[in-house]
């Protein structure tokens, strides 16, 4: 059976050193040296993702653009319309470590909403291989993904714990959200 | 039942009424108040009031309302399945009876023991009705021994007509007359008393002894009639016909006489009302009675003061005497061991006595014998032709297997003169071995088909006499009956019905001891039933009716936020919402969020359900909250880089954006020209859009002022002198870097590509959100991923065109290394040609002519593209015409051909 291809274009957003640019390094096999994203606010990576959707008969190969942006304010502010346009979906990152990652991913996550609406977005929390030193719970996230009606994942870049299945996840909600959408 | 009402809030005969709501925005001249107020007076009076549980309204404090319904009348919800009790919804206790009435029910949820037996009444010991007698009714004869007495006086013959055995004895009498007492003057003499001769009535002959006598009241008194001249009475037998009057008793009867000088007499015999035959051993007058003087037949008693008596037919014989048995029997071989308890070896025998005359007794004997022992039972009773049943136990005896030998016979006693007759039968003999045994039932572990609560229990079943019954129940969890989640027994020993106190559970199981200390008795166990109940297993539902937002309200109405339930679903139990308008029904996920919900008419449903029959779900309350655009509550500025400080070089321009939002964050203008903007920077200036240029160095603020309200806010902004701006421009350090990395790209593609001559080596069509739509190239490079390309190069440039806001010119060519890139953008995508060497001087308008082609063929499939490539799949052929080494001339429009 033929596979059906996809591009599809999805933001990796959160505050400074989440570990966004870990989850990808983890996630794909990079291409651009992270100093891209120091220089411009952005680097591009790209994986391939299979997808099966229970009410599409052909398997679906998803390009999956990450589009991993810088996680200063400034830069969201005066490039969000650029990086988030055409955004298909959304992996707002926080870190355990530190409460504030989490609450901030509420001014993330409107700046992308702002420019492309309502789009699947996941909640990851990153480094919980150091929850000992967590300042937030599995329930806060809980309440905070709730608010969005979205997933969310606990995962741990350094040890590779959830990483796949969270990008695994977001292919499928973003092919799904795709296809609805046409 | 389903309705629909407008938002309530405390609503009275229909009209809505705010009962609170301190930020209504709504402002209400006095006039128009006051007949509000009177309109909803007047309606108040004449119209009954709703019932609290419809739906009630308040005001939050963020731009929000709570519309609640309560559970405590179905009063505007529609129930089914459910119960209302208490404020709450919970499904409902539904009553299951586990009811067996037939002993085909206990066997088929459970197992008897072989002791155990089922029959039409219910389940009882088992017993062994086996009759070890053969031929016990007579029909053969065989094979019977028929055995007479031991001097031939009564036989034991088989009666083929009845089939029965038959018993006889028959003698004629052995008595003769004496005296006739027809005439006594002479022979017969009054002794305390007057005899005389009465002709009326006699027992036999022409007339009869009478005797009138008066006894005193002392002991000893006697009168009789005295033989006036000796007798030779050699015969020992004496039999006269004997008739008190009935005021002369009670009397006795005996004879006296002399033996030379000695006086002898017979005992005395009680006499009774009527003719009586009296029969007297004359032996008792001694061995010789040859010679007897003063024989005299006597009445004895006291205190009569005027008696008669009658004396008849006397007459003389010897007595016949005997007792003798007759008998059948036969040999039994008994195979197996049995108890000696009482009832474990019964015999039976049906017996009658037609004729029984002129004998003393007839009885009858029943006899098993073996080696080790015998058992004789005897029987007796009046004659009569009907069939009497008899019954002996010879369980003691007849407990070890071997050969028995029984007999039945029949013994008569004889001691008369006169004829004698005896008839006797018997028939239908039996010898069976009951033996029954203890026994137990006990079910399956019964499911109930959920946990389940006992109320009752009812037993019916006979144990009575020798034996007993106990009935057992218990409860468990699981089907392995004996499990940790099973409880002890509960016994009952008596039937009735009685309270249940066995723990819940979703398992029972049933036993039932039977017992008795008699083998031929047994209880019986005829039912059972047991009453429990259980919460409903179908889910329940509310619903309530249509709520409409009020029409005053409708102009600020947002959307709906959240349902909230105040509940409890304990294990094993849920609740699930949905809502729907009255036309349609989609569930709430368990967040409640029902943010994507805008319609001005709402309605919910809760099902309720359990897995657990012991356990509900409860709902108390439902709250639907709604947002509508409030009253402006604050203001709030934002600027590149926020929330970070404002450092910016004197004459340097910081784009301010100011919001208005309500008490719910909710945007109520964000129109620059809707505020007042101000700076206290002497030499510095903000625009009507929020432009602030910076003035002089120093410290200042902005101010902005939402128009016609007192909100405002304010930001502090640092000025650096123009010596300073060095400093602020490490700030700026990664945009200034990203131009540095650009030009580093740059060089070194056109060192790689001055090469090269002059010929389009790639052409990326790429979509404005930089998804690359197509590439085509004349060459595949292996480390060179074209999306990734695409990706990286939209970012520049995206990031050189927002750098610097105020420049409108874009990039739309650069070179690195050996190699020119031209960049045309369309509205929908944007081009990029890689050409290897010198570029051709109509480059750019061949771009730009390709671009326009493109747009106009495949405009609308790029507007819409999903990011499937099959959708473009005929712009490969097209782009290849672009790079081909000929000038690119547009073909005619391809309409239809994109897809």
């Amino acid at each position: 059976m033929a596979t059906k291809r996809l591009k599809s274009k999805v933001c990796l957003v959160g505050e400074k050193a989440v570990g966004k640019t870990s989850l990808v390094r983890r996630y794909v096999m990079n291409m651009f040296d992270e100093q891209y994203i120091t220089t411009i606010g952005t680097r591009v990576s790209k994986k391939e993702v299979h997808v099966s959707m229970p009410d599409v008969p052909r398997p679906v190969q998803v390009d999956m653009m990450i589009w991993d942006i810088m996680g200063e304010k400034g830069f969201r502010e005066l490039l969000k319309d650029a990086y988030f346009y055409g955004a298909n979906g959304i992996l707002a990152v926080a870190d355990l470590t530190r409460r504030r990652t989490l609450d901030d991913l509420d001014d993330w996550i409107d700046g992308v909403e702002q420019v492309v609406g309502k789009v699947p977005i996941l909640i990851v929390v990153n480094k919980t291989d150091l929850s000992s030193n967590s300042q937030f719970q599995e329930r806060d996230v809980a309440q905070f993904a709730k608010a969005y009606g979205s997933e969310f994942f606990l995962t741990s870049a350094k040890k590779g714990i959830q990483v796949e299945a969270t990008f695994a996840r977001l292919a499928a909600l973003v092919v799904e959200h795709q296809l609805h959408e046409t | 039942m389903e309705g629909s009402w407008a938002g309530s809030r405390g609503k009275w005969g229909g009209m809505a009424v705010l009962v609170q709501r301190p930020s209504r925005a709504h402002r209400f001249d006095a006039i128009g108040l006051f007949a509000l107020l009177a309109v909803s007076l007047l309606l108040a009076f004449l119209t009954p009031p709703v019932r609290g549980d419809l739906p009630t309204e308040i005001e939050n404090r963020d731009a929000s309302r709570t519309v609640t319904w309560t559970m405590g009348t179905a009063a505007g919800l529609a129930v089914q399945g459910v119960d209302l009790a208490g404020g709450n919804a919970s499904l409902p206790w539904t009553a299951h009876n586990l009811s067996w009435d037939r002993p085909g029910e206990f066997a088929a949820n459970g197992s008897l023991d072989p002791t155990l037996t089922m029959g039409a009444a219910g389940i009882a010991l088992r017993a062994d009705t086996a009759n070890h007698i053969v031929d016990g009714d007579f029909v053969s004869g065989t094979p019977w021994t028929f055995e007479p007495s031991a001097h031939g006086n009564v036989s034991a013959a088989w009666d083929t007509g009845t089939a029965t055995a038959v018993f006889r004895h028959d003698s004629p009498k052995t008595e003769s007359s004496w005296d006739h007492l027809d005439v006594n003057a002479g022979v017969w003499a009054g002794v305390n008393g007057v005899a005389w001769t009465n002709t009326t009535k006699p027992h036999e002959g022409t007339g009869m002894l009478g005797l009138n006598f008066s006894l005193g009241p002392g002991p000893g008194a006697w009168a009789g009639v005295q033989h006036l001249a000796p007798v030779n009475w050699s015969s020992d037998r004496m039999v006269v016909w004997v008739l008190p009057s009935n005021s002369s008793l009670p009397l006795t009867f005996n004879v006296t006489a002399y033996v030379g000088a000695t006086l002898y007499g017979t005992a005395p015999r009680a006499l009774v009302a009527g003719w009586q035959e009296v029969s007297v051993d004359l032996t008792e007058l001694g061995p010789v009675r040859d010679a007897l003087i003063s024989l005299t037949l006597r009445v004895n008693g006291q205190g009569i003061p005027s008696g008669t008596v009658y004396v008849d037919d006397l007459r003389l014989g010897n007595a016949k005497q005997f007792e003798e048995t007759a008998r059948v029997r036969q040999s039994v071989v008994k195979a197996n061991a049995t108890s000696p308890a009482l009832g474990s070896g019964v015999v039976r025998v049906n017996w009658s006595t037609p004729t029984a005359t002129g004998i003393v007794r007839v009885i009858g004997i029943v006899n098993v014998t073996s080696t080790s022992g015998s058992i004789l039972r005897t029987f007796s009773a009046a004659p009569g032709s009907g069939w009497r049943p008899f019954f002996a136990d010879v369980s003691a005896t007849t407990a070890l297997p071997g050969l028995y030998e029984v007999s039945v016979g029949i013994d008569v006693i004889a001691d008369n003169t006169s004829v004698s007759s005896v008839e006797a039968r018997i028939d239908d003999v039996s010898l069976v071995f009951p033996n029954r045994h203890n026994g137990t039932y006990l079910s399956n572990a019964v499911a109930l088909g959920t946990a389940s609560e006992f109320l009752g229990v009812t037993w019916a079943f006979d144990a009575s006499g020798p034996t007993t019954l106990w009935a057992a129940l218990r409860t468990g969890n699981d089907s392995s009956p004996g499990s940790p989640t099973w409880s002890a027994w509960q016994f009952w020993t008596a039937a009735g019905t009685y309270a249940a106190t066995l723990p819940s559970a979703s398992f029972l199981q049933a036993r039932v001891d039977l017992t008795t200390t008699n083998a031929s008795a047994s209880p019986n166990l005829a039912a059972m039933a047991v009453a429990t109940r259980h919460r409903s297993m179908q889910s329940g539902s509310v619903a309530s009716g249509v709520f409409t937002i009020p029409a005053a309200e409708l102009a600020t109405f947002r959307n709906w936020r959240i349902l909230e339930a105040r509940s409890r679903t304990p294990a094993g139990t849920s609740i699930s919402f949905a809502i729907g308008d009255g036309t349609y029904w989609k569930p709430v996920g368990s967040d409640g969020n029902i943010t994507d919900t805008n319609s001005t008419m709402i309605r919910w449903s809760a099902t309720l359900a359990t897995t657990n029959g012991l356990v509900t779900p409860t709902l108390e309350r439902v709250d639907l909250v709604y947002e509508y655009l409030g009253l402006p509550a604050r203001v709030e500025l934002r600027w590149p880089g926020w929330p970070s400080p404002i450092v910016v070089p004197s004459g340097g321009v910081v784009r301010f954006t100011a919001v208005a939002l309500d008490a719910g964050s909710h945007v109520i203008s964000k129109e620059p020209n809707r505020f007042d903007w101000n700076t206290n920077d002497s030499h510095g200036q903000v625009g009507i859009d929020g432009s602030y240029r910076a003035g002089e160095a120093g410290d200042h603020i902005v101010n902005v002022t939402f128009v016609g309200t007192t909100l405002s806010a304010t930001v502090h902004v640092r000025v650096l002198a123009a010596g300073t701006w060095i400093d602020a421009m490490i700030g700026y350090a990664p945009y200034w870097l990203a131009v540095l990395t650009l030009g580093a790209v740059g060089y070194t593609g056109y060192r790689f590509g001055i090469r090269r001559t002059s010929s389009i080596d790639d052409v990326f069509l790429i979509s404005k959100d930089g998804r690359l739509m197509m590439h085509n190239t004349r060459r595949m490079r292996a480390d060179r991923d074209a999306d990734i390309l695409s990706g990286m190069l939209t970012a520049i440039l995206s990031f050189l065109k927002d750098a610097d806001p105020e420049e409108n010119g874009e990039l739309r060519r650069f070179e690195v290394g050996g190699k020119t890139t031209l960049l045309e953008r369309g509205p929908h995508a944007y081009l990029v040609a890689v050409y290897s060497g010198k570029v051709p001087r109509r480059a750019g308008k061949n771009l730009r002519r390709f671009m326009t082609s493109l747009e106009t063929n495949f405009g609308d499939a790029f507007a819409r593209w999903s990011g499937d490539p099959e959708d473009l799949q005929d712009l490969k052929a097209f782009t290849g015409r672009f790079v081909s080494p000929f000038r690119f001339r547009p073909p005619r429009r391809m309409n239809g051909r994109a897809s």
